[in-house]
């Protein structure tokens, strides 16, 4: 059909307010989600959390068949072990999208489009970080928490099913915390260029520099577990140990704050960064 | 009334972009003059809310900054640049902005077949913009501006880098648009497209306002400009004219002479005569928006801009 042999009419349909940020997060999403790249890195992370559920299911089918569990329920290592190797997949699907989250609008102007239209500031910034989390769900957070469900489910029956279903609810709210960290960071960094490679190998360098430093310390100070405090997996480790197994689970040296502050510094961080470029948007061309 | 602004000024550290613009305009398109740096494009995003300024402003009645949101949801934009993310479909494109603009998903969805049908892209509508070429891409923004169905349109360079056939059938479109109750403001450096579509203009020049009215009355200058052949004679007949106070310009073949406001084409043709001099083409020239528009550029750099 040639121009104008469908004519334009005016919009009179409903409108409605205060919805922006949700459109911007799932659009996000949903334009990831074209990517093959995209669909192949989740189908990927899918497979720890897996592996992990035959895991659970094999220590269900040892409890029934043996009477009685081989190992401690509320032991906070098995779970730092799986949150820590959840920490690599949340990067691998940051490399793969999210690092352009904030860059690739810069690059392509898409801002200046955006704020030409009825939204602010804050419903921009609550929207590409509502994109990450949404990655974060699905690629790490739901796997992890229908984990939890399903071990705490073992122990229906049981007479520790509290214990159990504590440490998993202890352990989801950390898992939660931790990824929208490491979101935050990512934001934080994808809006401190308009070069999505630059934000991609920040991001490499934000966890493996750190990591390479850890163990430096740590062979310099004959394994002090301080040292992992200097590590984003560290972090986890330590963290995870605090939360679930409280003071008695953390090395003496450590004060039960510190792997929190440090999530919360990171956190604040890449927020602040995030804040910095969309306070500074005026005038963008 | 479309624009009411008093006293309007922006900075940017020393650097003054808007020097206390004051105007009253109510047109249905408008065209937006002025030299690069003349602040065009600080005005356009100052009149969207996106720029903090001094004085005040009202754009389709709605006061800025309080009203900000209001005004660019009654508001589309196309502008210059390309601003599109290129894996998104035309479809998703639109679709978005729309939802953007408050429209919920359904009826952007179907809103964005509409406009997308309109522009000519239903053949394109699923493919990515990334493969898009000029025109499309030009034809996708201005999509994205009508999806919501807006009163008053911003158009920043629609033609820029389209062939004469793209070009034409871009302002043919615009042409279309402005028959359908919506305003226009066209920004641009082509002043045939200005000509073609805006019945009045406002020109800047280093963030002042240099003329703000009709385009005939800009056309219409005091003094008639006529175009002279004469049979031979023509560097004679330019000294006389010159002796006598007219303006001459030699152009290929021609004279261009300008006719003061205290002379008539009758003392022109007086001279001629009493000079015998044979005059073989005689046509009085229609002042083009390009001649007033340098006139009054020349005008405001001889003179020093008014102080806000």
């Amino acid at each position: 059909m040639a121009i104008r042999d469908q004519s334009y009419t005016a919009y009179d349909g409903p409108m409605r307010e205060n919805a922006a940020w949700a459109v911007i997060g799932w659009t996000g999403l949903r334009t990831y989600w074209r990517f093959w790249r995209t669909k192949l890195v989740l189908f990927a992370v899918w497979l720890v959390p897996f592996v992990y559920a035959l895991v659970i299911i094999g220590e269900y089918a040892l409890t029934t068949q043996l009477g009685g569990s081989p190992i401690d329920q509320t032991d906070p290592g098995p779970i730092s072990g799986y949150l820590r190797v959840q920490v690599f997949s949340m990067a691998l699907i940051f490399i793969a999208n999210g690092c352009g989250v904030i860059s690739e609008d810069l690059r392509h102007r898409t801002i200046q489009l955006y704020f030409s239209k009825p939204i602010s500031r804050l419903d921009y910034a609550l929207g590409k970080y509502l994109t990450l989390l949404w990655l974060t769900f699905f690629g790490v957070l739901l796997p992890t928490l229908m984990l939890g469900a399903l071990r705490t489910a073992f122990y229906f029956q049981s007479d520790n099913l509290g214990e159990v279903a504590l440490v998993h609810l202890k352990a989801g709210g950390l898992a939660v915390f931790i990824f929208a960290t490491m979101a935050a960071i990512v934001i934080g960094l994808s809006s401190l260029t308009r070069r999505t490679g630059y934000a991609v190998l920040a991001w490499i360098g934000v966890l493996l520099v750190p990591m390479i430093l850890q163990a430096i310390v740590a062979v310099a100070s004959d394994g002090s577990p301080l040292a992992g405090l200097l590590s984003f997996p560290g972090v986890v480790d330590l963290a995870t140990q605090a939360a679930i197994g409280g003071r008695d689970a953390l090395a003496e040296e450590v004060p039960i704050w510190a792997p929190a502050a440090v999530l919360l510094t990171l956190f604040s961080l890449g927020l602040g960064a995030l804040g910095w470029r969309v306070s500074r948007l005026e005038g963008i061309t | 009334m479309l624009f009411e602004l008093n006293n309007l000024r922006k900075s940017y550290g020393p650097f003054q972009a808007l020097k206390g613009l004051t105007l009253k305009l109510d047109s249905q398109a408008t065209g937006l003059l002025g030299p690069n740096g003349a602040g065009k494009s600080t005005l356009l995003k100052s009149l969207l809310g996106l720029l903090p300024f001094e004085g005040s402003a009202q754009v389709l009645g709605m006061s800025l900054p309080e009203q900000a949101l209001e005004v660019r949801r009654s508001v589309g934009y196309m502008p210059e640049n390309d601003c599109y993310l290129p894996y998104m479909t035309a479809i998703d494109y639109v679709s978005f902005n729309g939802q953007l603009c408050g429209l919920p998903a359904k009826h952007a969805f179907r809103r964005a077949h509409e406009v997308l049908f309109y522009v000519g892209l239903e053949e394109a509508r699923y493919r990515q913009l990334g493969g898009f070429s000029t025109g499309m891409k030009q034809r996708a923004k201005l999509a994205q501006a009508l999806v919501h169905g807006p009163k008053l349109l911003f158009l920043d360079e629609p033609t820029n880098g389209l062939d004469p056939a793209g070009r034409d059938e871009m302002l043919e479109l615009i042409e279309d648009v402005k028959t359908r109750d919506i305003a226009i403001v066209l920004s641009t450096h082509l002043l045939p497209d200005v000509e073609r579509i805006c019945d009045s203009v406002m020109m800047l020049n280093e963030g002042s306002l240099v003329h703000c009215g009709p385009l005939d009355a800009l056309q219409t200058g005091e003094e008639e400009l006529i175009e002279v052949q004469t049979h031979l004679k023509d560097q004679v007949f330019k000294e006389h004219l010159e002796a006598a106070n007219f303006e001459v310009v030699s152009e290929a073949d021609r004279l261009k002479v300008r006719v003061p406001s205290n002379k008539s084409l009758d003392d022109l043709l007086r001279l001629a005569r009493d000079k015998d001099i044979e005059i073989r083409h005689f046509m009085p020239e229609r002042l083009t928006l390009e001649t007033a528009f340098l006139r009054l550029l020349d005008e405001a750099n001889a003179s020093p801009a008014p102080e806000a």
